[in-house]
């Protein structure tokens, strides 16, 4: 993504949201959020469930209005503290989860719903061009008489991908699309939507609790936690630089262990390796291990010596738990191919590449 | 026959039609997902306030009145005499009913009686004979009168409203901590008793108090056997003596023990919860040979007395006074026209009236909202003969020009079943997902377009569906429109009335089998609606 002539196709500064409770209180649930995405580009917003994302979504989207803060879409102020446009006069483009479709429209009404004013479309009749142009995008031109009733999970999903795109958004917020979705089909789908999105040079941003989604999608990553953004990066950064403990861990499996840095080095059980630093770091952190970083060996004086505690096979790879002498530290270790080693057995382990330290708290 | 049968509703209520929920826009906010839009909010309350000016005239007129006559009716011995035969009605129609309701809930779902599928419809089915209709066959069939005869007949049409929720709250008790009980040292009925029982009883008590709430208000049945309750009473205060102030305390004393029941019923009301987390339902109680003799001789005879007794008698006497050439058609089909006229106005203006509240109550939970909610559940605890009252003395006082009009029946019938129309309405708009509503919103539609579009389009045959229901049970109603109808107009409850009050049996037995037939139809709807496939 180059420097770009336009304004960003999305720009939040100092977002504010709270939740309507029981009564008149309010939960404030999103915290001030700065975040900025550029035409054309697949933005994840990762979290647990309660952190905020859907909220987040829904002031996007404009049906929940923010207590402070500012949106503007493609250089369009639409919030601006608790005023805001509404929702049909954004241009931002929803697909919800479960679909939604509109169940008494055939799957092409639903598509041309956000072309026409009232009663332009017509039950039976020839499907509009655009409407056929975009049920070819999404791969299923043939469904355009069905009614939602008749489509599976994954059809629907299509459609109401069709749908939201019909108007040429500015922005598609994608909420949680594929969660009711079976497995295969969720992997397949979501390579199909980020191709549809850009092919149609849409904007997206795609919320989700799913780590894998949101690092095999999208173009960047942002982690919310607690109704704040903690990192926003490509998929790449967040996974091996994480800026906190919580990102490791949660875009993640890793091991953590306390380390003393020393110039590029860190000091930890495993001994002094290469370091990388995230931001905030004094001179104690947390040492981020991937398992994938880890290499075991048979034969001592290599390393540090550890017992191999379990072993669990995953077909392609094998992940040993292991537990290091001494001090007794656990680590996951991951390695290509079937086991090498049982549980018991005396093993010694070495870091294979430089590894990345988080703050302590 | 001037008035015309279609009501003019004001155009506040009748806009309520088109008005949609939303949500306020533009610069003023987004209003939130969970805020009621502004004009949806003022609608529901000219709805509350349609409601409740029938009651807040009468309970005015009644304080405005000369302070000696009030009391003067109210500590006459004959008022608590009144009063404390209303009371002892409603006890024992209501004890009835649970001692027959449960034990048949019981049997259609715990058991493995044979053609259980057959005898939950006839448990239903009772709901379909109009009281006072059941009330005319025993009269004239049996020496059955007074509060003997009342309570047997009122027992036998209300029973369904214990069996039907007692019986769907069997179906979904947790009966896996029978089992636990069973297997740490309890004997089957120890178990049942301090397992299940109390999972069932809020169904039973929900059951019994709407019970109690048809017999306060109930008229004909009373009416017919000569009991001395108070709705009878009301009606000869107003129509013989024209004692107004007598009428007035009268119907306030009614109004005063049917919210007593109202207030109770939603105190002891609870949230639904499904409890059980299997699918599969428990194995039945294998009935023995006599069991199975006794259970469906049991039910058999209920059956008889609440359903084919009325309808026995009724085609008896059809036949004898079609021989005896002492059938009125003509007045009979006018009759049977002006009810189905009367009947769909007074659903169309009930349900307006009740989509400003249905809609609100669909998507809102605040304080408020349950309020407005409630307001209208006055229709629920106002007897017909109390509003038919109210509405007569209203009119001649504010606008005489609609005393005994149509336009004023349909209204008085709109405000008598917008409980049942805001019920409907808010079940159907709560099954339209809010997610469409967001999905329309962001493809360009403002919170009118969204409803027109949208969730009243989807949420539309619920609605109608309700509607209906509303309609045929505006069809069966007799004291409201007793008192207020025009002269000269007959519907097929009225002129049934006027048939068994003058011991015309014969003439009145058609009148009373196309009420059934009347009754029949949402009689098998709710049937069904518990029962899914059992």
């Amino acid at each position: 993504m180059t420097n770009h002539p336009h304004p960003p196709a999305l720009s939040v500064r100092g977002l504010q949201a709270a939740f309507p409770g029981p009564g008149r209180t309010e939960t404030t649930v999103l915290h001030g959020l700065d975040l900025d995405v550029p035409e054309g580009e697949l933005l994840a917003v990762l979290g647990p469930s309660g952190c905020g994302k859907t909220t987040l979504l829904r002031v996007l989207a404009g049906l929940l209005p923010a207590t402070a803060g500012q949106v503007d879409l493609a250089g369009r102020r639409v919030v601006d503290g608790p005023v805001s446009v509404a929702p049909e006069r954004r241009g931002v483009g929803l697909v919800p989860q479960e679909a939604s479709l509109f169940p008494h429209l055939d799957v092409a009404a639903n598509v041309a719903f956000g072309l026409s004013r009232p009663r332009l479309w017509k039950r039976r009749g020839p499907v509009p061009p655009r409407v056929m142009e975009l049920l070819e995008m999404v791969g299923i031109p043939e469904l355009a008489h069905r009614m939602p009733s008749e489509l599976s999970g994954g059809q629907a999903q299509r459609v109401a991908l069709a749908r939201a795109l019909a108007p040429e958004p500015a922005l598609v917020l994608l909420d949680e699309p594929f969660s009711a979705l079976d497995a295969a089909l969720r992997v397949r789908l979501r390579t199909d939507v980020r191709e549809v999105l850009a092919a149609s040079g849409a904007t997206g941003l795609l919320v989700t609790h799913d780590q894998d989604e949101a690092l095999s999608v999208a173009d960047r990553v942002a982690l919310l936690s607690a109704g704040q953004l903690v990192q926003v990066g490509t998929p790449s950064e967040v996974y091996s630089r994480p800026a906190t403990a919580w990102v490791a861990e949660f875009v993640g499996t890793c091991s953590l262990l306390r380390g003393t840095l020393e110039g590029d080095t860190v000091t930890c059980a495993l001994g002094t390796v290469e370091a990388t630093c995230a931001e905030g770091v004094g001179s104690i952190g947390k040492v981020v291990i991937r398992p994938e970083q880890l290499r075991l060996s048979a034969r001592p004086g290599i390393g540090v010596g550890a017992t191999v505690g379990a072993v669990e096979y995953a077909g392609h790879s094998t992940l040993y738990r292991i537990r290091l002498h001494g001090a007794g530290e656990k680590l996951a270790v991951r390695e290509q191919g079937p086991a090498r080693f049982a549980v018991g057995d005396e093993v010694t382990v070495t870091p294979t590449a430089a590894l990345h330290v988080v703050p302590t708290t | 026959m001037s008035a015309p049968a279609v009501p003019s509703a004001p155009s506040g209520r009748r806009a309520s039609a088109r008005r949609p929920f939303g949500r306020s826009r533009g610069s003023r906010g987004l209003g939130g997902t969970r805020r009621p839009h502004p004009l949806l909010l003022v609608l529901a309350f000219c709805t509350v306030a349609v409601v409740a000016t029938p009651l807040v005239f009468l309970l005015g007129e009644a304080l405005a009145a000369p302070v000696e006559r009030i009391t003067g009716a109210l500590l006459r011995p004959r008022t608590l005499q009144l009063m404390t035969n209303t009371m002892l009605l409603t006890l024992g129609a209501t004890g009835g009913a649970l001692l027959i309701g449960v034990p048949t809930a019981f049997l259609l779902v715990r058991t493995n009686l044979v053609a259980r599928r057959w005898w939950w419809v006839a448990a239903a089915l009772p709901l379909a004979i109009p009281s006072y209709v059941a009330g005319l066959a025993w009269v004239s069939a049996t020496p059955l009168r007074g509060y003997v005869g009342s309570v047997l007949v009122l027992v036998l049409v209300s029973t369904p409203y214990v069996t039907l929720p007692v019986a769907a709250a069997l179906r979904r008790a947790d009966t896996s901590i029978e089992d636990v009980a069973r297997t740490l040292g309890l004997g089957p009925v120890r178990a049942f008793l301090t397992m299940t029982l109390p999972q069932i009883a809020p169904a039973a008590g929900a059951g019994a108090l709407l019970v109690a709430l048809y017999t306060i208000s109930e008229f004909g049945v009373v009416a017919i056997m000569r009991y001395p309750a108070l709705t009878p009473a009301v009606q000869t205060a107003f129509s013989g003596t024209f004692n107004r102030e007598l009428a007035m305390v009268l119907s306030l004393m009614l109004v005063f023990l049917a919210l007593l029941v109202v207030v109770a019923e939603r105190a002891l009301r609870r949230p639904v919860t499904a409890l059980r987390v299997r699918g599969d339902a428990p194995p039945p109680v294998r009935l023995s040979r006599a069991g199975h003799i006794v259970a469906s001789t049991a039910l058999g005879t209920v059956f008889l007395a609440a359903v084919g007794m009325p309808i026995g008698v009724l085609v008896h006497r059809l036949i004898i006074s079609v021989a005896g050439r002492e059938v009125e058609v003509a007045r009979l089909l006018a009759a049977a026209r002006t009810t189905v006229l009367l009947g769909f106005a007074g659903a169309v203006v009930a349900t307006l009236l009740a989509l400003p509240v249905g809609i609100l109550a669909a998507r809102q939970r605040t304080r408020l909202v349950a309020g407005l909610e409630t307001a209208t559940f006055l229709g629920h605890g106002l007897p017909g003969i109390v509003l038919g009252l109210s509405m007569v003395y209203l009119s001649l006082k504010v606008a005489p020009a609609l005393y005994q009009t149509m336009t004023l029946l349909v209204i008085a019938y709109g405000i008598l079943y917008v409980p049942k129309a805001v019920g409907s309405v808010r079940t159907s708009v709560a099954q339209v997902p809010e997610r469409l509503e967001d999905a329309a919103r962001t493809l360009g539609r403002t919170p009118v377009q969204t409803w027109t579009e949208v969730t009243g389009r989807v949420a539309w045959p619920g609605i109608a569906a309700g509607a209906m229901l509303v309609a045929l049970t505006v069809m069966k109603e007799l004291p409201a429109t007793l008192m207020m109808r025009p002269t000269g107009v007959d519907t097929l409850a009225t002129r049934l009335w006027q048939l068994t009050d003058i011991a015309a049996y014969g003439g009145a037995a058609p009148y009373g089998l196309m009420l059934i037939a009347v009754a029949a139809i949402p009689a098998l709807v709710l049937a069904r609606q518990p029962g899914g496939s059992s």
